[in-house]
């Protein structure tokens, strides 16, 4: 097991100081040379040596090889030990190539924190992993059963466990205390979990979850991943101070002078290392409640871009320098999304590409509207904009899929005393990108489309001005679906229409969480004045008919559950994870598992639960073809599972039998012990 | 004297004949009014019969109407049964079933429907369960060899 | 079976108690008296007057001749059970928090408080139960028992078999073991991560169950204050007791007043659970009270239960067939 009691970064102060001379102290070690063939070898060492001599003479060199290729690192011993220092200093980091940046450390360092179990401290960790077989980040996928992992966080304990619907959890590692000094997150695919520390974030992975990466940002209180999850983006409110030129910590220190004073960190996530450092914008150095993400991506993680006052900076992600070096002018520019696909722009000269798209929208300034525009990237053209009025806010929400854009625009009445929302939907496929309008009587406080879907639902209430009484049930959910527009003119597109079809009024009903595979949603009331309560609804009720757009509100599917805080579905979109978190209040706190019908499969009232948290899946390596033969198969599967299912079902209940019998026999052993002994002491409860 | 005597007997005539005539017109009169109060009678009769008639008539009507919307009703339900396409009733034979009837087989409907679908989602349930297992079991091979890369 | 209410305290009950044969229960609250009860058809008997404070404990000779008192007026009473007449009257330096006569009725022990610079002791009184001259008592106690080092103070006592130890929980969740005759300290073990709020025994006195406000109860062994059972409930508990005939333990509790955030009786929790005794599990809850249950006390036939609230009320639940039909 890894020490984790004390996984705090001490050790990192213990670093700035000077190593003790030891037989270790002559040797660097170097990580992120080539990787060549075992021919190669002599011309290596004659390159390296050559670059490593800049420090020193260098004595002698020793290049592991495996499987008659080297393994990119080098083990090079200096005839003086100062030569070690300078190495560190001025080599580390050193580019050997476009593809190679070496990265040099002190092998009594590396001995010193390496061994023990004591992994490494350094802010520069290649270093550190001759010495492990990097982890297979995708394990868990690996299970025969295909089971998904959550995190249970009770108290200061946080567990990965296996889940097993009804069944007990099974711990995938043994449960650790003080894991995280607040919360864990998983990246966007789950390969790394990250736990939160004073001195900074570490990534934990593999089949052990053992330590990856150590991310040196002290009071980090907010991360944030790119999508692809290949950047962590860390945010302290304890700005960086470098070390002075002189100090010893200054070679092996991450951050330039450059970085002084910045409080927003991106990092690499493979390397641990920090690629763009930023000061927080000016405006939101005094703000109580921090807007997240501060850095937003495009879908593949080429770009990333963050807002300013009247402006967007998009970086490219190959060496996060701002696009065409200058910032994009936004006067007044209040939100801003990337598309979250690849979009196929028709008025491309390439159509089948997929572009880089953003939207912002710009509230009502002099002598101009209000307007949503979509740009794409990296040309910055505006590709079309649309002009709004009497606006009082807006929601920018895209469809999975990029295929439409829904702008959520909150609309005041001339007189300014009620708000009713309109939508906008940017058809991004279509010619032209038409913008289809859909008028409201209420404001839309919710809204959520179906993924991978077209249609949507919206939790909306009627605003009547003033105050009202929050007992009373007002919200109104709504199902919407597309419409084919008759086609009047043979030159004009089929555009689609949203109607309404279904909604349900007097709900206390205030999110909304679609099953990631479409069609079931989760609609919940989420600590209202007691209300708290999950309602499960089938979008394709008859489920013979795709297209029927009836609703049903699956029969055993409402779920009083007072105490609610959050509610997840897994990514398979079978079960849905609702819990009751201690981090908003301290009332019957645990969780709940139900299925995607709301039929509750399990539930655990634990004291100080924090938080269940899904681990989230890449995207399936099965091809379309794959799906269609296992589909096809799947008979024999079901076969299988139900025979699996039913043999797991024996195990638990005569584990249960037998955990049960053991109890009484122990029971009833120590009992007869005791009578002996009363018997023994001559002893009843009335004599004396 | 002779004249006396004939004025007295041409009185005397002449009286009888009043007489007469006044017993005639009474007995005239009284007919008359014989007549008139049967005729009243029988009048007030006629209408009393038709008055009868006409709330006989109304009930009848109310009794009809009271049916057809029964059997409306009856209709409605057994419409509304036969929408759901489990069990179909004859919707122009209802003669032996009433309302009361109908409604409990409409519950039995409704908690045979919920039973459907509830079996419905439970094979639903087992369905997406296996298939997602199963994509995830093929993935296995995949996933192996995406290991050693 | 419907619940009996036995309504007749005005403020919160502090204890309740069957007597040995269970025809009578008997029960103390915070407003200064003490009643005595049918438990057949919960009629109220008598009370005992004379406290001019909150009475905290109160307990029944075996013989149901003789019952004492502790109050919060710094004072233990002891009363005739029959005519409800006090005999005699303990000055203490502190509140009385619990009484228990020994189970040969021939001592008495009192919690007493730890408070305004008192120490908090076990004082153990012995009782002169002849019939003839039991107006006569004595004020010396024949054993004072301080709290144990490394213990703060004590909250609940009680004898175990035999009258041969004295076992009490402390403020901070310690258990702790004296020997009866000469107040040596055997044992103190922690076991609880809050104040102890009770301390039952099982019906031969071998084992016991302590409850506690960080929302656990125990069962210990007599001897080697071994924790042989948790049971765990998501509220504090004030009171756990152990079931005779059935295998089961009863606990009593529930979020304080002040730390419920609204005022829905579903969330303070004022339930009696019902757990196995030996598997531990949560078997039922017992619904009714509008406030946290102070104490929860088994017939000793094992065929009812009283439960007294915060409310003021006192529950008596005769038990039905079901629950001895239950495993």
């Amino acid at each position: 097991a890894i020490p984790i009691d004390d996984i705090d970064f001490s050790d990192l102060e213990a670093k700035y100081a000077i190593p003790e001379d030891d037989s270790l102290s002559h040797f660097i070690i170097v990580d992120g040379a080539p990787i060549a063939p075992e021919s190669k070898v002599a011309v290596l060492k004659k390159v390296l040596t050559k670059v490593f001599s800049a420090a020193g003479k260098v004595t002698d060199m020793y290049m592991p090889v495996e499987n008659g290729q080297t393994k990119g690192f080098v083990f090079v011993e200096f005839e003086d030990i100062s030569s070690v220092d300078i190495a560190c200093k001025k080599l580390n980091n050193k580019k050997l190539d476009v593809k190679h940046t070496l990265f040099v450390n002190k092998l009594s360092d590396v001995e010193k924190y390496g061994v023990k179990g004591h992994v490494s401290d350094e802010f520069v960790e290649p270093k550190i992993e001759p010495y492990h077989e990097s982890p297979y980040l995708k394990s868990w996928l690996q299970d025969y059963n295909g089971r998904d992992q959550f995190v249970l966080q009770k108290g200061d304990e946080v567990g990965v466990y296996w889940s097993k619907n009804k069944n007990d959890p099974e711990p995938a590692v043994e449960p650790r205390q003080n894991w995280t000094q607040a919360f864990v997150r998983f990246s966007p695919k789950g390969s790394y979990l990250f736990s939160m520390h004073e001195q900074g974030i570490q990534a934990w992975g593999g089949p052990e979850f053992s330590r990856l990466k150590r991310f040196f940002h002290p009071n980090a209180r907010l991360i944030d991943f790119s999508p692809c999850e290949n950047y962590l983006v860390s945010l302290s409110p304890t700005p960086i101070e470098v070390p002075a030129e002189d100090h010893p910590a200054r070679a092996s220190f991450p951050f330039g002078p450059e970085s002084e004073g910045h409080k927003l960190i991106i990092w690499d996530i493979k390397s641990g290392l920090p690629t763009r450092t930023f000061a927080l914008p000016p405006n939101l150095e005094n703000e109580k409640k921090m807007v997240w993400p501060l850095v937003k991506w495009s879908y593949d993680d080429k770009y990333c871009a963050r807002m300013g006052p009247d402006a967007l900076a998009v970086y490219e992600t190959s060496d996060f320098q701002l696009l065409d070096k200058k910032l994009i002018k936004i006067e007044g520019i209040v939100d801003f999304e990337w598309a979250p696909a690849g979009v196929k722009l028709a008025a491309s000269k390439n159509k089948d590409a997929d572009q880089h798209v953003l939207t912002y929208w710009t509230p009502e300034q002099v002598n101009q509207t209000a307007r949503v525009a979509l740009m794409q990237i990296p040309s910055r053209e505006v590709i079309r904009t649309v002009n709004l009025f009497q606006v009082s806010d807006c929601k920018l929400h895209w469809q999975d899929e990029a295929r439409f854009l829904c702008v959520k625009v909150d609309r005041h009445t001339k007189s300014k005393k009620t708000i009713f929302t309109s939508l906008e939907f940017f058809h991004l496929f279509e010619k032209d990108i038409p913008v289809e309008k859909l008028e409201l009587k209420d404001s839309v406080i919710n809204f959520s489309w179906e993924p991978k879907g077209e249609r949507f639902v919206t939790i909306s209430i009627l605003d009547v001005g003033g105050n009202v009484n929050p007992a009373i049930a007002r919200n109104t959910l709504t199902f919407f679906g597309p419409e084919e527009e008759k086609i009047k003119n043979k030159t004009k597109l089929n555009i689609k229409k949203w109607t309404a079809f279904a909604s349900f009024e007097k709900k206390h009903s205030n999110t909304i969480e679609f099953s990631p595979k479409g069609r079931f949603v989760a609609v919940a009331t989420i600590i209202g004045n007691n209300h708290g309560e999950i309602e499960f609804y089938d979008l394709d009720y008859d489920g013979t008919n795709k297209e029927s757009s009836t609703v049903n509100n699956t029969g055993s599917g409402n779920n009083k559950y007072f105490a609610l805080t959050d509610i997840a579905w897994d990514p398979s979109g079978r079960y849905l994870a609702a819990w009751s978190s201690s981090w908003r209040h301290k009332i019957e706190n645990g969780y709940r598992l139900y299925d995607f019908a709301g039929h509750l499969l399990r539930e655990e009232v634990i004291d100080q639960f924090k938080t269940f948290y899904w681990r989230p899946r890449p995207q399936s390596l099965l091809s379309s073809n794959d799906r269609k033969k296992v589909r096809k198969n799947l008979r024999e599967y079901s076969a299988q599972f139900e025979e699996a299912d039913a043999m797991e079902a024996d195990v638990a209940t005569r584990e249960l039998i037998l955990k049960r019998r053991k109890l009484f026999e122990d029971w009833n052993s120590w009992r007869s012990e005791i009578e002996k002994i009363q018997k023994d002491l001559g002893l009843t409860q009335e004599e004396e | 004297a002779e004249s006396k005597e004939v004025l007295s007997r041409f009185n005397i005539l002449e009286e009888r004949q009043r007489k007469l005539d006044e017993a005639r017109r009474i007995k005239e009169e009284e007919e008359i009014r014989l007549r008139q109060e049967k005729a009243i009678a029988e009048k007030r009769a006629e209408q009393e019969r038709i008055e009868q008639e006409a709330i006989r008539r109304r009930k009848e009507k109310l009794l009809r109407e009271q049916e057809a919307i029964k059997e409306k009703e009856k209709k409605k339900i057994a419409e509304e049964i036969n929408a759901k396409g489990i069990i179909k009733i004859d919707v122009d034979k209802l003669e032996d079933l009433d309302a009361d009837k109908l409604r409990l087989m409409q519950v039995e409907q409704l908690t045979k429907d919920k039973k459907d679908l509830e079996t419905k989602l439970r094979s639903l349930a087992k369905k997406m369960d296996h298939t997602e297992r199963a994509y995830r079991r093929y993935e296995l091979p995949l996933l192996a060899k995406d290991a050693e890369l | 079976m419907r619940p009996i209410m036995l309504k007749g305290h005005e403020r919160s009950l502090t204890q309740v108690k069957f007597n040995r044969e269970g025809d009578l229960l008997f029960s103390v609250a915070k407003d200064k008296s003490a009643s005595v009860w049918y438990s057949f058809n919960g009629e109220r008997l008598g009370t005992f007057e004379g406290h001019i404070g909150t009475i905290w404990s109160i307990d029944v000779d075996s013989k149901t001749e003789l019952a004492v008192t502790g109050s919060a007026d710094f004072s233990a009473k002891l009363w005739e059970v029959n005519n409800g007449k006090c005999i005699k009257t303990w000055k203490l330096k502190t509140p009385a928090k619990r009484v228990e006569f020994s189970p040969n009725n021939d001592k008495l022990l009192i919690v007493t408080d730890q408070v305004m610079g008192e120490k908090g002791t076990i004082t153990i009184l012995p009782i002169n139960s002849n019939f003839e001259t039991r107006e006569e008592q004595t004020d010396e106690p024949l054993l004072i028992i301080e709290t144990a080092e490394g213990a703060e103070k004590v909250t609940v006592a009680g004898w175990s078999y035999a009258g041969k130890y004295i076992i009490a929980g402390h403020s901070n969740g310690v258990v702790s073991k004296y020997d009866a005759e000469t107040g040596e300290l055997h044992k103190t073990v922690k076991v609880h991560d809050l104040t102890i709020t009770d301390l039952q025994f099982s019906q031969d006195k071998t084992y016991f169950i302590t409850s506690s406000k960080d929302k656990t109860a125990h069962i210990l062994d007599v001897d080697t204050l071994t924790i042989m059972k948790t049971y765990e409930a998501d509220a504090p508990m004030n009171s756990a007791c152990i079931t005779p005939v059935k295998n089961f333990v009863i606990l009593g509790g529930g979020q304080d007043a002040r730390d419920v955030t609204t005022t829905s009786s579903k969330q303070g929790k004022f339930e009696a659970r019902f757990y196995h005794k030996i598997f531990e599990d949560e078997i039922g809850r017992v619904k009714g009270h509008f406030g946290p249950l102070n104490y929860v006390a088994i017939h000793p036939n094992g065929t009812m239960y009283a439960s007294g609230g915060e409310d003021g009320f006192v529950r008596l639940h005769h038990f039905d067939k079901s629950y001895y039909d239950f495993k």
